[in-house]
């Protein structure tokens, strides 16, 4: 199934779809509130301000599989990202990235393999996926390399629409 | 004869015992990561159908196991 067919939940709990964001790059990226990479949230903010106009997308998805640092409501995640790094870009419902209750996002996301050439489990929060416009994976990106990292900027700027 | 939680160090840890952390969170490790993040840490994960999750440890750190 293609990406962007795939149904998701706003952090309302009201049913989205990526198709949502046709036409765009999207950054798709597993979060936490309560994790050492967490102030990466700060430069996500700043890539979504920076390339938005030109039709870019960073897609935060909360998930507590990792370390149990993403245990609150989705008011909480809501609330502490706005408060917290002045989040504007689109959050959605918590859900998991990895194992059996996997969610079909990241089943097809997850079959694109980082530079080294490794696909499979997403490996900590902040693990980055970077979507084309016309919904294929074209770059993912270990938890620990930075929004701002040149490599992953310049993959951005390669695959912006306009 | 009942079964009791022992401490270990965490790289002494096997698969399929039970593993709690010192803020008490536990989890079954079906499986353990080596060198979490390039680092001499342990990632211990629980993949079964009902959760994953996963929870890294230094490798002399002390944790409670349950075999």
């Amino acid at each position: 199934m293609a990406i962007k067919d795939l149904e998701v939940k706003a952090n309302d709990g009201s049913p989205a779809r990526l198709s949502d964001y046709d036409g765009k790059a999207l950054l798709v990226v597993n979060v936490a509130s309560k994790c050492g990479l967490t102030p990466q949230y700060a430069a996500l903010e700043e890539l979504h301000q920076r390339f938005g106009a030109r039709g870019f997308e960073v897609l935060g998805f909360p998930c507590n599989q990792f370390g149990g640092q993403e245990p609150g409501s989705a008011e909480e995640i809501a609330e502490f990202c706005t408060t917290e790094y002045d989040v504007t870009f689109p959050l959605f419902e918590k859900i998991d990235v990895n194992g059996a209750q996997q969610h079909p996002l990241y089943a097809e996301l997850t079959q694109a393999a980082d530079d080294n050439g490794e696909a499979g489990e997403v490996q900590w929060n902040f693990e980055k996926f970077l979507v084309s416009p016309d919904g294929s994976i074209v770059g993912r990106f270990r938890p620990r390399l930075e929004p701002d990292a040149p490599e992953l900027v310049a993959a951005i700027e390669a695959v912006l629409p306009e | 004869m009942s079964e009791a939680w022992t401490t270990v160090l965490a790289r002494d840890v096997k698969p399929g015992d039970r593993v709690r952390m010192a803020h008490g969170s536990e989890l079954i490790a079906t499986r353990i990561e080596p060198n979490f993040f390039g680092m001499p840490m342990l990632a211990f994960i629980e993949d079964t159908p009902e959760r994953w999750f996963k929870q890294p440890a230094p490798e002399d750190m002390e944790v409670e196991v349950l075999r």
